[in-house]
């Protein structure tokens, strides 16, 4: 006979009578496997926490969404974007699909290098660009989108001295209707910044102007801004084609796309109130396919989503480490996992499954992390069953951003493990030892020693 | 202008011979003029014959094409033939010829206007009437006398050569051949009305040269008729001694290969019709034999004109195929026909493109099991796939989780709309609307009796009106889930009534690609199967524009051969009087004509000389896909006559309409490329492969390099050697 499930008692207000706004419920399920594979196993095998990555889903996501825009209009490229997750594997199960890479630093282009991605296949972004940096870049013929004036100058000097024609796009900011307005990224589409910048770089002749390309915000909950966007990307380039009788070569739509997160005082869950990728595709590829061009100069459509694209496919399972209660009564689970790894939990309220069974009964919890920090807290209100210690539970939706911009504070990194398509988990990152943290330190000769342990000895 | 008329008169003089055999051929022609002055008056006399009349059709006006093709003279050239051999020559005599040659044009152009109606040719019954005519008027003409010159042919001879070309010509006419050669050589030249073995012998080698098929036929003819007669113990003696022989042979080559396509069943029905021939000599000899008028060429003419009034009479046209375009040769007849077939058989006047963006399944093709049917059964319907063959995400219970809802539809080709229906709203997943059955509608109008219909479209999606002038490519509505359609997708027919409902009818897609997990192949004017993956094929700017030869634009081509030798060469696009687009090369004045339809580049024909390079590059850019594909490999066909092996050619001549031996293989396949949507540097392979009973027996390879928007480096590759290396640039 199967051992009876045992939970410690609670005292619950009973909630009778018609439906509420709080619901009747918990719809929480159990996630006790990812993929077919067994949480348990999983932290078993490469310790908890541990972040977890479907490759299952990375795929069909990244086909889903290629779908939506092929169906919609005749030439896209998706462009990987490093900054959202760069570990190799990953980028390189992108590259297997036919994303191009989009990177924002030298680190991150070599890394693209690295992966083997052609230099014309890897755009460079971002408003930091080292000589070194663009230098490379020029050489592997990749295409530098042109972030401010200054930039412009530098790369026309570089054309010169190194006797080469750089492939350049600008970014451009625009007013498309949403708040806040991005205006710090590139050149500004309404007071003429834009065609100033497009006429220095024609006019110019040291550089060759191959497109166009805007990031208007993140995780956008609106679709009509990129048809805005769209809309106003074409018309330069359309400009272009007038003024100087130049086919641009693509318009680069830029990233933001939101993925089913929750946002923090949303109101609905985003699962239910973000766009669907053909939401997005529909308004983009109407606009340009409006725009006017003539079919044959359509432009190339470049999309450099990342978080839409991976988010969904990341998992985080973590540990309870022990439960209290709070001075005000509430209940607090404290975890091994907080926001030094799960860095997104500052601005989303992340779904989170307890991975094993529990009964119908569930109580409010604060959810920290193992931090010796106040700031530690994953979810400020959760509504959870009771958890005992070394209870497993699963984090949704966290494939995005927290691999890069995890911070090594207090604790260790984890281990990265991708669940392959093969029925194997995969460790894509090892987890840090202390060996990771020392290896880039120096000390110098005279803080080599310290006398405390002699100290020490002599008490002995 | 002199120079102009004087080259169509010679045309027009050496094809009156030719045409006797259906040929065009010039060495063919001067050897039928050499045989036919083997006995010189008779020679003299056609010869004098033809060039009355074609100076007097040229006179009167008559079309000069038809005219060089010496449509108006060959039946003078016969009434010149055979009173040159009746008669004595006298100035009556000359007179009477003149006469029957201005009367054969006459009676020509007459036949011609009247059998143009039926589609038939007029063959040489005008050289027939002519002669009746002529035979029972000269009866009544006291000057002109009958000669005995055919008793006394070595006198003739001795006057020409003396006692020497005696002494040859009669040994030529005692050699020991044997009776059925001897029979078949005379039949031949009593083609030109004589009957000795050496103008016989002449006429076969020309023969020879011009076709095997021609020759081939004539055999068959000969031995048809030859057996025929001895299977009803008829005179066979009549064989020759009346020139009626070549009844046979004539009958054979025309229907055989002329003008029919030849083949299995080319030959067949020259056995079958030949035994008619015999009985219409016997017959018809009776008949005329009352005004003592000779048969000649009679039973041939009315074979091959009842023949082909019959033909033209089919309404199933599965084999015997008519000769589309004559090119005067069995041979050129047989392989343009095959090659254009393979490779234009299929090909429409409306070129019909996937109404849609991306990759979508045919989920029911033609005759599909679910709707399908009957009048119905020529549709295709499409939907949107993902990698696990769902055409839904989860959960799948409203139309927007299909991937197709709401996808764009587009026109397939230009054209205007001329019935809309809108308004009915979209069912739920699993429901059908049998009332309204074909939900949201386009009905578009290409061109007369072809229109397309796109169903089951999205409510108030649709953006155009009925009326509208849509462009390929437009989009027109969005995909929906109205009428009897239990999911999205999109129902496409052709159709040749506007009504929406009308009964379907089969016709091709111009191109589509189909994929099958990784690999991609190019279809031309097909109908996609059901289950099939398909996209209309991508462009590659480089190409388009690389390929797009505007009339007038030139090319400078640097030249340097297998020995360094270097030369240069201009070529300059042109176009003709019918819009159709050539290159041409001013040094070897050759010209090659091609099609750039945005999705293909193709060579159609090419005239000129085979050893000019544009010849090669003809071969070599034979098929050019403009849209780039990993490992695709865009096959073609390619006329035999570019392989250069006579001897081979010759036997496969010779088998040529039962059996294809030997192929000529054409492929082209993206070697490199620098960058998939925008590439600055592209380089095709080409390789024509020569095929012997399927093992490759010689192979050429061409490279293609295309780079700063133009076809910038092209070489020419032979079993690993370079034959030439050009440079091509669009200025000096």
């Amino acid at each position: 006979m199967k051992k009876q499930l045992y939970e410690r008692p609670l005292i619950q207000r009973i909630n009778t009578g018609l439906m509420n706004k709080f619901g009747t419920k918990t719809e929480y399920s159990p996630v006790s496997h990812i993929d077919g594979f067994a949480v348990k196993d999983l932290v078993k095998e490469f310790g908890s926490p541990l972040f977890v990555l479907s490759e299952q889903t990375i795929r069909k996501t990244y086909k889903e969404a290629v779908r939506a825009f092929k169906t919609r209009y005749p030439k896209v490229q998706f462009a990987w974007s490093y900054k959202t997750n760069y570990i190799n594997a990953v980028c390189n199960i992108f590259h297997q699909e036919g994303s191009w890479a989009e990177v924002v630093s030298g680190f991150e282009y070599q890394k693209a290098l690295n992966n083997g991605v052609p230099g014309h296949q890897i755009i460079f972004n971002g408003p930091d660009k080292s000589d070194d940096d663009l230098r490379a870049a020029i050489t592997h013929n990749s295409p530098i989108h042109i972030d401010h004036l200054d930039e412009l100058y530098r790369l026309t000097e570089m054309a010169e001295e190194m006797n080469k024609r750089p492939n350049v796009a600008i970014r451009v900011n625009m007013d498309t209707g949403i708040y806040p307005m991005w205006d710090r990224f590139g050149f500004n589409y309404e007071n003429g910044q834009a065609w100033d910048a497009i006429n220095k770089i024609i006019l110019g002749d040291r550089l060759e102007l191959i497109g166009v390309h805007s990031h208007i915000g993140t995780f956008m909950l609106s679709p009509q801004a990129y048809a805005t966007a769209a809309y106003k990307l074409s018309d330069l380039v359309l400009g272009v084609k007038k003024k100087f009788g130049k086919t641009l070569q693509y318009i680069d739509m830029g990233g933001g796309f939101a993925s089913k997160n929750t946002l923090k005082g949303s109101y609905l869950p985003g699962a239910d109130t973000v766009p669907t990728i053909d939401q997005f595709a529909e308004a983009i590829t109407t606009a340009l396919l409006n725009a006017g061009f003539i079919e044959k100069d359509l432009p190339l459509l470049i999309l450099e989503t990342g978080r839409a694209l991976i988010d969904e496919a990341g998992y985080l399972l973590g540990s309870v480490l022990a439960n209290k209660r709070l001075s005000d009564g509430r209940r607090a689970t404290i975890m091994d996992f907080g926001v030094n790894i799960l860095f997104t939990s500052f601005w989303y309220d992340h779904k989170i499954s307890p991975a094993q069974e529990f009964s119908s009964y569930t109580e409010d919890t604060v959810m920290y992390g193992p931090l010796c920090m106040n700031i530690d807290v994953v979810r400020s209100q959760v509504t959870l069953p009771p958890l005992k210690k070394d209870d497993l539970v699963v984090v949704h939706t966290v494939g995005a951003y927290n691999m890069t911009q995890w911070m090594q504070f207090i604790a260790m990194r984890p281990a990265v493990v991708l669940l392959g398509m093969d029925g194997k988990p995969h460790l894509i990152r090892q987890r840090e030892t202390l060996n990771n943290i020392e290896m880039s330190e120096v000390m110098p000769e005279f803080l080599n020693k310290h006398g405390l342990a002699t100290k020490l000895t002599k008490v002995v | 202008m002199i120079k102009e008329s004087l080259h169509i008169f010679q045309k027009a003089f050496i094809n009156s011979y030719a045409q006797l055999f259906f040929a065009d051929s010039k060495v063919f022609a001067w050897l039928l003029l050499i045989s036919s002055f083997i006995s010189p008056t008779t020679g003299l006399s056609g010869l004098i014959a033809t060039v009355a009349a074609i100076v007097f059709a040229w006179w009167m006006g008559l079309n000069r094409i038809l005219l060089s093709y010496g449509t108006f003279s060959y039946n003078a050239l016969m009434v010149g033939l055979v009173l040159g051999g009746h008669y004595h020559f006298s100035w009556g005599f000359l007179l009477v010829l003149l006469v029957g040659a201005v009367f054969s044009v006459l009676i020509v152009v007459w036949l011609n206007t009247v059998f143009a109606k039926y589609a038939v040719p007029s063959l040489s019954l005008s050289f027939l009437l002519t002669l009746w005519l002529i035979t029972l008027a000269i009866r009544g003409f006291s000057n002109v006398n009958l000669n005995e010159r055919d008793l006394f042919r070595f006198n003739e001879w001795y006057l020409l050569g003396g006692s020497r070309l005696v002494e040859w010509m009669t040994a030529l006419d005692q050699l020991e051949i044997p009776q059925f050669l001897e029979v078949y050589l005379k039949s031949l030249s009593a083609v030109f009305f004589q009957y000795n073995i050496i103008s016989g012998a002449i006429i076969l080698i020309g023969l020879l040269i011009w076709s095997r098929i021609g020759f081939l036929l004539s055999a068959l003819g000969f031995v048809i008729g030859y057996f025929f007669y001895y299977g009803l113990s008829g005179e066979f003696t009549q064989l020759y001694y009346s020139y009626i022989g070549f009844n046979f042979i004539l009958t054979a080559i025309a229907l055989g290969g002329f003008y029919l396509i030849p083949s299995r069943a080319s030959f067949i029905l020259v056995v079958i019709v030949m035994p008619i021939i015999g009985v219409f000599i016997t017959g018809l000899n009776q008949l005329l034999g009352v005004w003592q008028l000779p048969l000649y060429s009679f039973p041939f003419a009315l074979t091959v004109i009842l023949t082909i009034l019959l033909l033209h009479q089919r309404t199933y046209f599965k084999r015997l195929k008519l000769v589309p375009f004559q090119y005067y040769s069995p041979e050129k007849n047989l392989y343009q026909y095959t090659n254009s077939f393979v490779r234009f058989g299929k090909a429409k006047g409306i070129a019909l493109r996937l109404p849609f963006f991306g990759e979508w399944q045919v989920s029911q093709g033609y005759d599909g099991a679910i709707t399908h049917k009957k009048e119905w059964r020529y549709a295709l319907d499409f939907v949107v796939v993902d990698e696990t063959a769902h055409t839904f995400k989860i959960p799948g219970e409203i139309v927007t989780d299909f991937y197709c809802y709401n996808l764009p539809v587009m026109s397939p080709a230009d054209g205007y709309v001329c019935e809309v229906a809108d308004g009915i709203d979209d069912n739920g997943i699993g429901e059908i609307d049998i009332k309204k059955n074909w939900g949201n509608t386009l009905v578009i109008k290409h061109a007369d009796g072809l229109y397309t219909k796109l169903s089951h479209l999205k409510r108030d999606s649709l953006t155009v009106k009925v009326n509208d002038y849509v462009k390929q490519g437009q989009i027109i509505a969005t995909v929906g889930n109205s009428g009897r359609s239990p999911e999205p997708h999109l129902h496409f027919q052709l159709q040749a009534t506007p009504y929406i409902g009308s009964e379907t009818m089969q016709y091709p897609l111009a191109y589509f690609i189909t994929r099958k997990e990784q690999a991609y192949q190019l279809h031309e004017f097909e109908v996609p199967q059901e289950g099939a993956h398909v996209h209309h094929p991508i462009q590659t700017p480089l190409l388009v524009n690389a390929l797009n030869f505007v009339p007038g634009k030139k090319w400078y081509l640097q030249v340097s051969d297998a020995n360094a030798q270097k030369s240069t060469l201009v070529w300059e696009c042109m176009v003709d009087a019918y819009n159709q687009t050539y290159l041409y090369c001013a040094k070897s004045k050759a010209c090659a004509y091609f099609v750039n339809n945005g999705t293909v580049f193709y060579f159609t024909t090419f005239y000129g000389s085979k050893k000019s390079l544009l010849y090669e590059f003809y071969i070599g850019a034979h098929k050019i896909l403009l849209g780039y594909y990993q490992h695709m490999a865009v096959k073609d066909d390619i006329p035999l006559s570019s392989f250069h092996h006579p001897v081979l050619l010759w036997l496969q001549d010779m088998v040529a309409p039962f059996y294809q031996f030997m192929q000529v293989e054409y492929q082209s396949i993206f070697e490199e490329l620098d960058n998939e949507y925008a590439p600055n540097h592209v380089v095709i392979r080409s390789t024509i492969s020569a095929l012997v009973a399927g093992k490759t027996l010689k192979q050429k390879q061409h490279l293609f390099t295309f780079a700063n928007g133009c076809l910038s480096q092209w070489s020419i590759l032979t079993q690993g050697n370079t034959l030439y290396t050009v440079s091509c640039n669009d200025q000096l």
